[in-house]
């Protein structure tokens, strides 16, 4: 058994104790977590494992840059930001470059709204805002959207890249969820991350989805947790050593060396599941003959990074320890699952693991993983500064247009901060509010820097100012924020016509796949239409059928086509662009295609039978919200097509560049052109009497796009375009696809 | 970050051939694409993949077993080729087989669907670390388009993502052939007069944006919608109308969703466009495989031997290479529910045109069609013969965004007996 040396104990609790001060003066307006959501036992996972000498320890900017006094954390996050502002400051007067004025009100009530609430303000809430007291209104507005669900789900899309969730693959439903609910109790960060890092059992501990989410190969967590918890990239490192860094393939090995017990099992019948226990043996073994698998050996956990304090533990790298927890339903549930026909039952199981799984799994099943509960303790710990660098940097790369460190995820010597104090003393407040995400965010969005304006000139002439924080660069809107934006400009989120005013005809082709008369009892009990036989989609958009024209869609259905019609109806009017995927549809879809397995066992006793098919449907369009919907979207997707990464692989970044596939479904899609369109069931609707001035409409148009009012020249242009339109409809239809389409819309202001 | 950061920072013999010459000599792209590689001419100008998804049985399709206990329900029939038989399910292939090559030695490797379908349109084995592009970006990537089209098509099933080979080189997904895609057209209520007001006013609100501040994000913004607007208003778009074609064609080609990609492929090639994709689906035949089959080859049989036929009737099979490729092939066992089951061991492909060997057999399987018995091609193999007779160097490597070198094939070397002597 390693014994801890009392002397690190005490440099342990002392930085415990130091967090704890720091959030008990920093003001939580939060609750704290209620008891479910209680910070896992870290007495246990107290990191004994000795760091490499790192080659980087001599004149690293990232380590070397001495505060000109210690550092006392902040009574709050605005005074934080004051003190942020001041190291910015001070920065660009060495550097000779004058500040950009802070901008008004309205500009930052948008800004603001698509940083913390994801989408634009409405007219309404910039009434509201407007009507505030001028010195407050600014402050009471962050304290409003931190506070609100759409701030949930903002930064719920924050850690979607992140933790590169993928709503389709294994367990990423529940990554996402734990996610939310973490943000919404707003659990401390290091235990959002710790929870991830140290879940075991089934998926009813969702945070169990991020050990999962890749292959799952332990093999890559290495890759991962460096690169995106650290910010460091040393995946290169897992085949070769690193060409640029100073990254070895051992040192890869020895990380993933904490992950040598964490076993991964897949159960597909009676319904598919994967659960994660302690292997009885490491399962990671290093060696010269990787490839072919011989002569490789266990290896042992080891730390690359670089710590900060004093006294690393010297020797006892750990052995692992056998800690007993509590028998719990995850591992009762565990035990059950072994227990069952295990030889049809696992999946990518050979004999000897499913042997070795039904004899581990009544004693190991409730033993916790040590390796990686230290694992989960190195990472998250005070003496490993890149944890909080990471987090700070890549939210305030988010909100400011470019990371301190840039690229986000490239931390090393040969890639210093641009302001190193700057970077340190975020981190330091941040761990000192005890990693709490939402003192973070009030920290970034309450400086000056966040509400400094654009300048004018060139690329080049900007960019000294830009990446001195004392200019805002050109930002447009996360793929997300757009896209919900479009929907909130545009009243897309509720039908705003009345129930009957959108009937069109949609005609089609069903194929209906029935069983011969002796079976159609039997089939009468399934209950599921399907799209298609293959991956290939059968069911395609067809805009014109609306109009009778073409409408050579093909459905293959159990049913008659008026059963399937109200299913389809919705895909039928949606071309592939903007279709629209949420999670329970994509729960269905697997459900469907499950049936069909069964149903093509009766394959000799269906006949097929096309029909064409006419009906009427109304189709008042609505559309769900992009946190919603399964993410990432399919490739062409308009999420996608607005930048919205794939999240397969490490390193990917946004690309907020346009592309032709984009502006094709900006300009003729459905989205923009149904925001465009005026509802009766929208303020706007009160404006449409021709016989009227349209300044009134106009100006509404405006604020509901532009969360301002147009100038006297927009206004002028405006009227003119509005006019032409024939009628005041049309017109307003005209100017607010104008006002969408047109770039103010997307960049922030 | 603009885009020109993601781009790879390669050259091959071909940039530079294209620049000096394009410096020098004036000639045009095409021009130029034709001379592609002057020490290795190629032989094809356009790809047509056929993808069946699902993976199909090889036994009974491309490389059937009479006599054997594997054989299956179905008969072989004799074809154009002398001395090749293919299953009676494909009689209209059969009628095309003299202008193609039947390859029944491929080697997979994957036997999981999306593994497979991964590296069989790839070359690459899936990893974590990194999404590698499929064969139709990597043309996309290496041949200048022949039209203001896009320049790979995927249609009725999408294909993976360009990734590091960047944007442009992205599928351009058609989920509907012979319906016309929304997105290039106005939309619906929206009249010319109409749509030309609104961009005129676009145009003078996105002049007063940010006016003082040129910005190469704003710029690419301008060009790609100028680029949309100059793609609804181009005449290539009538490669989507179907209708065009007399009706024997369309019929010869089959009413399936399938019969209309290939044709509509075909138009597509027509007017320059470089690598089309065409999907089938369905073809995962666990259970009742033979009368799944026969359902499914009343579509592709009809479609692929109309394509051929219709090429080679043209002249336009001598520049367009058609191939077809599958996820894998299925068990020689038939199961308990009259079903073969995933078989990636050894499958067939077949290949026609593009200075592709007519009438030609390549490779064999063994008895049983479980494993290659000669001259094994691997799927890099045959992703490097198609470079090959497009003029691509398969070893080119690009970088990827972390600056990693990556060839564009995986490991393959060109099979240069599938080629006219």
């Amino acid at each position: 058994m390693p014994r801890l040396r009392p002397r690190f104990w005490l440099l342990n609790v002392a930085a415990l104790l130091l967090c704890t001060a720091g959030s008990a003066t920093a003001p939580r307006a939060w609750a704290a977590p209620p008891p479910t959501m209680a910070p896992t036992p870290a007495s246990s996972a107290t990191p004994t494992t000795k760091p490499y000498a790192h080659a980087a320890d001599e004149g690293d900017p990232l380590f070397d840059t001495a505060p000109a006094e210690p550092f006392k954390p902040s009574a709050n996050a605005r005074e934080a930001a004051r003190a942020l502002d001041a190291l910015i400051l001070a920065d660009a007067a060495r550097r000779k470059l004058e500040p950009a004025p802070l901008i008004g009100d309205e500009a930052f009530l948008r800004r603001l709204s698509i940083d913390l609430a994801g989408r634009i303000p409405t007219a309404r809430e910039r009434r509201e805002f407007l009507a505030e007291p001028a010195e407050t209104r600014r402050a009471k507005l962050v304290q409003r959207l931190l506070a609100s669900g759409r701030f949930v789900q903002r930064l719920t899309t924050f850690f979607d890249d992140i933790l590169r969730i993928r709503s389709r693959g294994e367990g990423g439903d529940s990554l996402r969820q734990f996610v939310t609910a973490s943000i919404r109790e707003n659990l401390p960060y290091d235990e959002m991350i710790r929870r991830m890092l140290t879940a075991r059992g089934t998926l009813n501990d969702p945070a169990m989805g991020f050990l999962i989410a890749d292959g799952p190969n332990m093999l890559a967590m290495p890759g991962v947790i460096s690169q995106q918890f650290l910010g460091i990239r040393m995946n290169c490192a897992q085949c070769h050593d690193h060409p640029f860094d100073s990254w070895t393939q051992k040192q890869y090995y020895s990380l993933a060396a904490y992950f040598q017990r964490t076993n991964v099992y897949y159960r597909v019948k009676p319904a598919h599941q994967v659960f994660v226990a302690y292997a009885d043996r490491p399962i990671i073994r290093y060696g010269k003959s990787l490839h072919d698998g011989s002569s490789t050996n266990g290896i042992s956990p080891q730390w690359p990074f670089r710590l900060v304090g004093s006294d690393d533990p010297r020797g006892n790298a750990a052995a692992p320890r056998r800690v007993p927890v509590s028998k719990t339903a995850t591992g009762d549930e565990i035990a059950a699952l072994a227990a069952g026909p295990a030889e049809r039952g696992m999946r990518g199981l050979d004999a000897g693991m499913v042997d070795d799984l039904k004899k581990q799994a009544k004693a190991d099943i409730d033993l916790a993983d040590p390796e990686r509960q230290q694992l989960a303790a190195m990472i998250t710990g005070p003496r490993n500064r890149y944890f909080a660098w990471n987090i700070v940097n890549r939210l305030w790369a988010d909100m400011l247009g470019t990371g301190i460190v840039s690229p986000i995820d490239d931390f090393r010597s040969g890639n210093p901060p641009r302001n190193p104090a700057l970077l340190n003393r975020l981190a330091d407040e941040f761990v000192a509010s005890g990693h709490d995400l939402r003192f973070l965010v009030e920290m970034i969005v309450s400086t000056e820097a966040y509400q400094r304006s654009r300048v004018a000139g060139s690329p080049e002439d900007r960019r000294d100012r830009e990446r001195a924080y004392v200019a805002a660069p050109l930002r447009r809107m996360g793929a997300e924020a757009l896209y919900d934006s479009l929907i909130t400009a545009g009243h897309l989120e509720q039908p705003k016509h009345r129930p009957g005013a959108n009937m069109v005809e949609v005609t089609y082709t069903v194929e209906e796949r029935r069983l011969r008369p002796s079976k159609m009892e039997a089939a009468s009990e399934e209950s599921a239409m399907q799209a298609s036989a293959g991956n290939a989609p059968a069911t395609q958009p067809a805009m014109e059928a609306s109009t009778g024209g073409g409408g050579q869609t093909r459905v293959i259905s159990d049913y008659s086509a008026e059963d399937v019609d109200a299913q389809i109806a919705s895909v039928l009017t949606s071309p592939s662009s903007e279709k629209m995927v949420g999670m329970a549809d994509m729960k269905e879809q697997a459900a469907q295609e499950s049936q069909m397995m069964k149903r093509m066992q009766s394959e000799e006793n269906v006949e097929y039978v096309s029909r064409r098919v006419t009906v009427t449907r109304d189709v008042n369009p609505s559309f769900h919200l992009a946190s919603e919907l399964e993410t990432p979207a399919q490739s062409d997707h308009v999420l996608r097509l607005l930048g919205q990464p794939t999240r397969a692989t490490l390193g990917e970044k946004r690309d907020a560049t346009a592309n032709i596939r984009q502006s094709l479904v900006l300009l003729n899609g459905k989205m923009v052109n149904e925001a465009a369109r005026v509802g009766e069931l929208e303020p706007m609707d009160a404006l449409m009497d021709d016989r009227k001035p349209a300044d009134e409409a106009i100006d509404l148009a405006y604020a509901e796009a532009y969360s301002r009012l147009p100038t006297a020249k927009e206004r002028a242009a405006a009227a003119a375009l509005v006019a032409a339109g024939g009628n005041r409809r049309d017109g307003i239809a005209d100017l607010r696809w104008v006002l969408l389409n047109a770039m103010e819309f997307r960049y922030l202001p | 970050m603009t885009h020109a950061a993601h781009r790879p920072l390669t050259f091959s013999r071909r940039d530079i051939l294209r620049a000096g010459a394009a410096t020098f000599l004036g000639l045009s792209l095409q021009d130029l694409v034709a001379f592609a590689g002057t020490d290795r001419p190629a032989t094809a100008d356009h790809v047509i993949l056929i993808w069946f998804s699902g993976g199909m049985s090889h036994i009974d399709t491309f490389d059937p077993k009479p006599g054997r206990p594997v054989a299956g329900e179905f008969a072989p029939i004799k074809t154009s080729a002398s001395g090749i038989e293919v299953s009676e399910i494909l009689p209209r292939v059969a009628e095309q087989m003299k202008h193609a090559t039947l390859i029944r030695s491929i080697a997979g490797v994957e036997g999981a669907h999306d593994r497979a379908a991964y590296h069989l349109l790839t070359t690459y084995r899936p990893t974590p670390q990194i999404i590698h592009p499929s064969l139709g970006s990597v043309v996309a990537h290496e041949l200048a388009p022949g039209c203001d089209l896009p320049n790979f098509v995927a249609i009725g099933g999408r294909a993976p993502e360009a990734s590091y080979l960047g944007n442009a080189c992205e599928a351009y997904y058609v989920g509907a052939p012979g319906q016309p895609d929304p997105y290039l057209r106005l939309p619906q209520g929206v009249a010319e007069g109409r749509a030309q007001r609104r961009l005129a006013a676009l145009a003078e609100a996105n002049d007063g944006f940010a006016s003082g501040s040129p910005d190469p994000q704003l710029a690419g913004t301008t060009a790609s919608y100028d680029a949309a607007l100059r793609l609804m208003r181009s005449p290539a778009l009538a490669a989507f109308k179907l209708e065009e074609e007399p009706a024997a064609v369309r019929e010869a080609y089959g009413d399936s969703s399938f019969g209309r990609g290939c044709l509509l492929a075909r138009r597509l090639i027509d007017r320059g466009v470089r690598f089309v994709q065409v999907s089938a689906g369905g073809f995962d035949t666990h259970s009742n495989n033979f009368s799944s089959l026969r359902r499914l080859s009343h579509d592709f049989d009809p479609a692929i031997g109309a394509l051929i036929g219709d090429l080679a009737a043209s002249g336009k099979l001598d520049r367009t290479l058609i191939l077809t490729l599958s996820e894998f092939g299925r068990t020689p066992r038939i199961n308990g529910d009259a079903g073969r089951d995933h078989h990636p061991g050894v499958f067939s492909s077949l290949l026609a045109g593009g200075g592709i060997r007519r009438g030609n057999l390549h490779g064999s399987s063994d008895a049983d069609g479980s494993k290659p018995a000669e001259k094994p091609v691997t799927p890099s193999d045959l992703h490097a013969s198609v470079c090959h007779a497009l003029g691509i160097d398969p070893e080119k490597t690009v970088q990827t965004p972390l600056r990693r070198p990556m060839q564009l094939v995986d490991k393959g070397t060109p099979v240069t007996e599938l080629f006219k002597a």
